[in-house]
């Protein structure tokens, strides 16, 4: 029984717990938990190697993109998504990590 | 205020650290392992991922895609080398092991591609690469099932044709849901071109399923010899269908649909296409049988094993000679057998009532063959083929004739028919009329008979019936057909009123429009000497008729009418109806006491043919002996002496003396419609000839003759031959000329 929420553990022990659906904005999160059979998909928690820092920002973006991706059909007022000038490299890289 | 550039973080150290591969791929390889023998539960997925994304973005994707392959490649090799030592040991379950190693590899394989997923989107895709699972199955194809001249490919596919032969043959139980396994791994195993480059074409196809049609092929082509050997075609069409069910249930339970299509045509092939002729002509239960029982079972299998196989000219070819077989259409003969005399009347009706029940039956079984369109066709062409002999056979088509005598007879007796007699009659005449070929022929004889029905009909209600059929004749082939027949009706009625207006009881008088009828004014006609009762009549009528139509001709025909005499005989009073000639002939013997032969001839100036005939109604002919004739006998000589004969006694007080026809008159007649029609074809031909050229100009002699044939399809069938010498006639007469250089090309010449 695959469960609501699963847990995100940083490189410094930071834990996010976030919602599943959010999590699997990521391509990469989605294929981690819906492969059975690894680690993972029975204990629902991943080990990443990100810090805490730039992990709270690409959760949030994971709720940003649910929120407004799936309702995209309403009224175009979609807000920007705010980027810190000192994280966009870092960020970028982890986009091409977890794929999305 | 100034702005502060801010200052962007690098990413994490460890992107940038030097990338020790040996070491990152020894656990990676073992994982590999781990994951290829189902023993997957205690890695981490990302710890997997991310050092496979490490490499690739160290640019190190090249070597890690072979290694992949490497170690993959040796595990498969280990397989390979257990599952031939288990076989040579005599195990015998090869199939089941390697489908359950395909089970396995295929999802290990999805996790391993799950795994290198970020080496796909990155490294392979850009170097045009087999994706890593392609890669992976490719490498089961090539180290498992293809290995060793497809040693296993081979061993499986064998075992597979066993099982399934086992079960057409003998119905033994069988697993079709693990041959249907084995056939979606097949599926899977996609071949790949020397470049490695996927062809869309699998194992499945390039391989199994060659082999597999080959089996079956040749299994159904000895159950098939078998079944034909029996030599009973209800039986064998019994089997195939059988057997084509069955195996239509079983196919889609394991095959995909094409090769299901391509056992369907092979299957159709070998039971149907190469055997249904002989079969259909097997002596006993075929073809022939099922026609003449009316088989309504065996026909529609028959058809549905046909449209099946999408092959029906064989059927088509052996209906066409079943039909041609029908002694019930061929022609009878009016000679007759003994003495008996035959009348055409009579064999018509029969002929004819017995064509339409052999329509009935071809109809019927049209029926049982789905109404098929070709079955429809040939059985049309068939029956006009032997209703309508060519003219070179020693008999001669009389299907215009009997159908006209058929026709005629009918309408004699209608006035007793109802509804239903009267509509079958009228669709029997169409279903005939359809097959006559020339039409033009039918058209004469039908003309004759209705000329004379038309003299002899009393009222307008009379000609209903008539009317009916002439309209069912229109609808049929258009109106320029029954153009004249129509005008003939319009002659009747406009004489009809025409007497009633000269108003004078004792005169009907038909006028008839010469072009319309086949009644003929002759020459002597206007010589022949009427007593002076009927002449007064006649100047009186044409004086009338002059008077009303100024400018019209009129000349008198005495073939078809009738007089009524009313003679005191010694014994009673009678009223004698008879023919105009035999009229004038009695009427005489108010002069003349007796009167020669010779002299009759001189007196009454009557053509010679008539006299005679109108003499054997009133001399010779039992009922009717007005006149006594001495010597007495069939023959006419000059000195033969006539004399009125009063003692005549007849039962009712109307007496109808009929003329007398003899075979020689109905021969000659015959001939002699038939030789017109010969000559009204060459009008027709000509003028078809001038028009087609007026309107073309030029025209080969080809485009000529098929615009010819096609123009009088409706009436007759000119032989080209014919043709021919119409265009040379025209040629002679300056309407065409032939091209100067190419002798086969006509031109117009207005």
């Amino acid at each position: 029984m695959p469960s609501k929420y699963i847990k995100l553990i940083t490189h410094d022990k930071h834990q996010f717990i976030i919602s599943r659906d959010s999590a699997n904005v990521s391509q990469t999160i989605k294929a981690m938990l819906e492969t059975s059979m690894f680690k993972e998909s029975s204990t629902n928690k991943i080990q990443l190697e990100e810090n805490a820092l730039i992990m709270n920002k690409i959760c949030e973006y994971f709720y940003y993109n649910l929120k407004y991706n799936s309702n995209n059909d309403e009224d175009g007022d979609i807000p920007e998504f705010e980027i810190p000038t000192e994280m966009a490299l870092e960020l970028l890289v982890a986009s091409d990590y977890f794929n999305c | 205020m100034q702005s502060r550039r801010p200052k962007i973080r690098p990413p994490r150290k460890s992107l940038t650290a030097a990338l020790d591969f040996p070491s990152i791929w020894s656990t990676l390889s073992q994982s590999i392992l781990q994951i290829l023998n189902q023993n997957a539960g205690s890695l981490s997925f990302e710890e997997l991922y991310r050092k496979g994304y490490n490499i690739v973005l160290k640019k190190h994707g090249g070597i890690l895609y072979e290694s992949i392959g490497g170690v993959i490649s040796g595990y498969l090799e280990g397989c390979y080398t257990k599952l031939i030592n288990v076989e040579e040991e005599g195990d015998g379950q090869v199939l089941d092991r390697v489908i359950q190693l395909w089970r396995d590899f295929e999802i290990s394989m999805k996790l391993i591609s799950d795994v290198f997923l970020y080496l796909d989107k990155v490294y392979t895709r850009e170097n045009h690469l087999l994706l890593v699972y392609d890669h992976g199955v490719t490498l089961f194809r090539d180290l498992i099932i293809k290995r060793d001249q497809g040693k296993i490919g081979n061993l499986i596919n064998e075992k597979i044709l066993d099982l399934i032969t086992a079960n057409r043959a003998k119905g033994a139980m069988i697993d079709f849901f693990k041959i249907k396994e084995v056939m979606m791994m097949y599926l899977s195993l996609e071949e790949t071109d020397e470049n490695g480059v996927l062809i869309g074409e699998t194992y499945y196809t390039l391989f199994f399923e060659r082999y597999y049609l080959d089996r079956s092929g040749s299994f159904y082509e000895g159950l098939a010899g078998e079944q034909f050997q029996l030599g009973n075609g209800r039986a064998y069409l019994k089997w195939v269908e059988g057997v084509l069910l069955d195996e239509e249930n079983k196919m889609s339970l394991y095959l995909n649909a094409e090769t299901c299509e391509k056992l369907r045509m092979l299957m159709s092939r070998i039971c149907i296409v190469s055997k249904i002729d002989q079969v259909l002509r097997f002596p006993q239960e075929s073809l022939r049988d099922w026609v003449h029982l009316r088989k309504e079972e065996e026909l529609t299998l028959l058809y549905r094993l046909l449209s099946r196989a999408g092959y029906f000219d064989g059927l088509l070819v052996q209906i066409d000679e079943i039909i041609k077989d029908e002694e019930g259409l061929k022609s009878p003969s009016l000679d007759g057998q003994g003495k008996e005399k035959v009348k055409i009347s009579q064999v018509s009706t029969v002929f004819v009532t017995q064509v339409i029940a052999l329509k009935d039956k071809y109809d019927q079984i049209l029926r049982y063959l789905s109404t098929d369109a070709n079955v429809q066709k040939t059985i049309e062409t068939s029956f006009t083929s032997v209703l309508n002999p060519a003219a070179a056979a020693a008999a001669t088509s009389r299907l215009s004739e009997f159908l006209s005598y058929y026709i005629d007879e009918f309408i004699k007796k209608s006035k007793d028919s109802n509804d239903t007699e009267i509509s079958a009659f009228l669709d029997n005449a169409i279903v005939i009329f359809r097959f006559i070929k020339d039409k033009d022929v039918f058209e004469k004889f039908y003309k004759n008979h209705l000329a004379k029905r038309l003299l002899k009909a009393q009222s307008e209600k009379d000609d209903d019936l008539e009317r009916m059929l002439i309209d069912r004749f229109r609808n049929e082939i258009g109106s320029t057909f029954t153009a004249k027949l129509e005008g003939m009706f319009k002659d009747i009625h406009l004489s009809r009123e025409l007497s009633a207006k000269f108003n004078h009881k004792n005169l009907h008088v038909s006028v008839l429009t010469k072009t319309f009828w086949p009644i003929q004014p002759t020459e002597t006609s206007s010589l022949i000497n009427l007593p002076s009762v009927l002449e007064d009549l006649q100047s009186q009528f044409t004086q009338y008729y002059t008077n009303c139509f100024n400018g019209r001709n009129i000349q008198w025909v005495y073939n078809f009418g009738t007089v009524d005499i009313r003679v005191k005989f010694t014994k009673k009073l009678h009223e004698l109806n008879c023919s105009i000639y035999c009229g004038v002939i009695i009427l005489l013997f108010q002069e003349f006491e007796q009167i020669t032969y010779k002299e009759l001839k001189q007196v009454t100036q009557i053509p010679e043919a008539e006299l005679k005939r109108a003499l054997l109604s009133l001399s010779v002919a039992q009922r009717t002996r007005v006149l006594l004739k001495s010597p007495m006998s069939k023959e006419f000589q000059d000195d033969d002496v006539f004399k009125f004969n009063y003692n005549f006694t007849a039962p009712l007080t109307k007496v109808k003396i009929l003329t007398v026809i003899t075979k020689q008159d109905t021969d000659a007649t015959r001939s002699e419609t038939l030789k017109e029609t010969e000559t009204d074809r060459k009008y027709e031909v000509d003028a078809m000839i001038v028009r087609v050229m007026k309107s073309n100009k030029t025209l080969s002699h080809r485009e000529l003759i098929e615009e010819i044939i096609k123009l009088s399809a409706k009436r007759f069938e000119p032989s080209v031959g014919f043709i021919k010498k119409r265009v040379e006639m025209l040629i002679e007469r300056e309407y065409l000329r032939r091209d100067e250089t190419d002798s086969k090309v006509y031109h117009y010449l207005a």
